[in-house]
């Protein structure tokens, strides 16, 4: 079994290509540049830009007989008050988490109709339920799991499994700089901001990567065809 | 905390024998059959427990409009209600427990479901339910 993970070289992508691997699939591992990674070092690697043409054929090289699953486990933060949004920082958070997913399924789709695959696109949270200064980020991860259902509806006759992975707040780099800029927006510290968070979190912690690269592996081995969204935010969000 | 292997069940029809959970209890809540009473004292029954995870299970064949469903979506909701309730009251106490609503024939789904919620990574999973019936559709 072979899967792509995007965004491999961040928290919630390499724990999830960590995952992979420790449930004996092969990964190929894809970020826009090569390490350092934050789990052990991936079998297989991809380095380049989602969007560009060279990183498809690539890809494609990795796998010509098509992927089991594909996780899209990248995205930037999207922080920022209403007031102070740029229309270049809306672009960029919505063509970094969103567009780009689109690339690649773009690139991956083809081959996972020949295997029956999974697709397990990593949304947010911030996709089910706004959240106070996010406007971007929200936008896009709410973009993210419609246009997911949408494909379900269009691709899962042909025997590819949508999978949309919510996660709450999860302790990894892009974590804290979200949470800086949310500080940042609002005229509160760091700490303040880490605190409100972890205590509105019913199970009484914050998420770990590992938790998110376990319920990636689960929804890709599930034979359902039902596009599932899994929430796993501690009952921050329930649904 | 309750044995590792606990299945309990709702409602008339008995849980498949190879359904077994890592840690916790699995309630298999025959959705056509389970009353709400039976429902909260089976909760009552397994607590404390760090896992809980209620199994909606619906007949593999029902028509939309038929009786059967109406009682079937009833039960699922009552569930829906009642986890996450329980989770509000004992999420700070360790306790995470979800809804996963099912057909008959979809055991080895249910299965890997529990294998995750109730294994060593799963436990952030908390209150939510997840629709794993071929024709839900998720909004």
């Amino acid at each position: 079994m072979k899967a792509l993970v995007t965004g491999a070289g961040g928290g919630l992508g390499s724990a999830t290509a960590a995952a992979f691997e420790a449930r004996g699939w092969h990964v190929v591992a894809t970020d826009r540049v090569e390490g350092p990674w934050t789990e052990s070092a991936p079998a297989e690697v991809v380095v380049g830009e989602l969007t560009s043409p060279g990183w498809a054929t690539e890809v494609g090289r990795a796998a010509p007989e098509g992927f089991d699953a594909v996780v899209a486990a990248h995205g930037v933060e999207g922080t920022g008050a209403i007031g102070a949004l740029t229309t270049e920082r809306v672009e960029f958070v919505m063509a970094a988490n969103f567009e780009s997913v689109l690339a690649v399924h773009g690139a991956t789709i083809a081959g996972l109709q020949q295997r029956g695959g999974a697709f397990v696109a990593v949304s947010s949270q911030a996709g089910l339920q706004g959240e106070p200064s996010s406007t971007a980020y929200c936008a896009s991860k709410f973009a993210l799991r419609s246009w997911m259902g949408s494909r379900h509806r269009e691709f899962s006759r042909a025997g590819v499994r949508y999978r949309t992975l919510c996660p709450g707040a999860t302790v990894t780099p892009l974590l804290k700089t979200a949470f800086e800029g949310w500080a940042k927006a609002e005229g509160v510290t760091y700490e303040e901001i880490l605190a409100r968070r972890s205590s509105a979190v019913p199970v009484g912690r914050l998420g770990r990567s590992s938790d998110i690269g376990a319920a990636a592996v689960w929804l890709a081995e599930l034979d359902t065809e039902a596009h599932v969204v899994a929430p796993v935010t501690g009952g921050e969000v329930m649904r | 905390m309750t044995d590792g292997t606990a299945v309990r069940a709702v409602g008339d029809a008995s849980a498949p024998v190879e359904l077994t959970a890592p840690t916790g209890v699995i309630i298999w809540l025959d959705a056509c059959e389970g009353s709400v009473v039976n429902l909260v004292q089976t909760v009552q029954n397994c607590l404390p427990t760090d896992r809980l995870t209620v199994a909606a299970v619906w007949p593999e064949r029902v028509a939309i409009d038929s009786t059967a469903a109406e009682t079937a979506l009833l039960m699922t909701q009552v569930a829906i209600g009642v986890v996450q309730s329980l989770q509000f009251e004992l999420g700070g106490e360790g306790t995470t427990t979800n809804v996963v609503v099912v057909n008959f024939d979809q055991v080895p789904d249910l299965q890997r479901t529990v294998d995750y919620f109730h294994g060593p990574d799963g436990g952030f999973v908390a209150g939510c339910t997840f629709d794993l019936r071929p024709q839900a559709v998720a909004a």
